[in-house]
């Protein structure tokens, strides 16, 4: 148990890092598109680039058209922050000193329901106002498996918490 | 039995290592189970046997 605690310490670290990255690159653009600080245009504002704060070197780029803006670019950034977010969560369940516990059930439970609706939720908004990719499609499938499988795994730390009750009565 | 000896439960639960709580949930019968070390613990403790602690109510 003790390589999978530090295994799993490392990966928790990793996704919230990638997380707050997220988050801090869905700000810095929210903010970047709203200002036109660090924000550069190509093809007669046609497209648009981030850049990095205080620079003139972009990261992010995309079609300049608020549709594309909002549903394509601006909340799956979000949703991705959150996804690592709610990622690291379940992953920092793996090292807490009891693994069978209700509240790390909620931890699954929360991610299982985000990943089983929210990816589907967010293109089927964002295709009433874009033209979706094939990709969105490939990534509904993915987080749709993979909420089913945390959903599989809630239900076995569910019968794990019950084990526990049952010995933790055993004096 | 712990009148008997003149022992507070606080005292049982130090002797035998186990938290007063524990010791409340064996008392009140909410336990599920008792270990067979609990057991010669607490007998050896109060100085008695299983059946002078134990007792079977039917449902």
């Amino acid at each position: 148990m003790n390589k999978v605690k530090i295994v799993s310490r490392i990966l928790y670290y990793i996704t919230r890092l990638f997380s707050l990255l997220y988050f801090a690159m869905a700000l810095n653009s929210a903010i970047s598109l709203l200002t036109g600080w660090s924000l550069l245009f190509y093809e007669n504002g046609k497209y648009f680039r981030v850049c990095f704060p205080f620079t003139q070197t972009p990261y992010l780029a995309g079609d300049y058209n608020l549709p594309y803006i909002i549903f394509e670019f601006l909340i799956p950034l979000s949703l991705y922050g959150l996804f690592f977010l709610l990622v690291g969560n379940v992953i920092r369940v793996f090292f807490q000193a009891k693994l069978f516990t209700e509240n790390n059930i909620s931890h699954l439970r929360r991610f299982y329901w985000a990943n089983l609706i929210l990816p589907g939720l967010a293109v089927l908004l964002a295709s009433v106002f874009a033209e979706m990719d094939e990709l969105a499609e490939i990534l509904i499938v993915l987080h749709f498996f993979l909420g089913v499988f945390a959903y599989f795994l809630a239900a076995i730390f569910r019968q794990g918490v019950n084990l526990q009750n049952e010995q933790d009565l055993i004096i | 039995m712990l009148a008997k000896r003149k022992m507070q439960s606080k005292e049982l639960a130090e002797k035998l290592g186990i938290t007063p709580a524990n010791l409340s949930i064996l008392k009140t019968g909410k336990a599920k189970g008792i270990r067979f070390d609990t057991l010669e613990a607490i007998c050896e403790v109060l100085d008695c046997q299983p059946g002078d602690i134990l007792e079977f109510i039917p449902n």
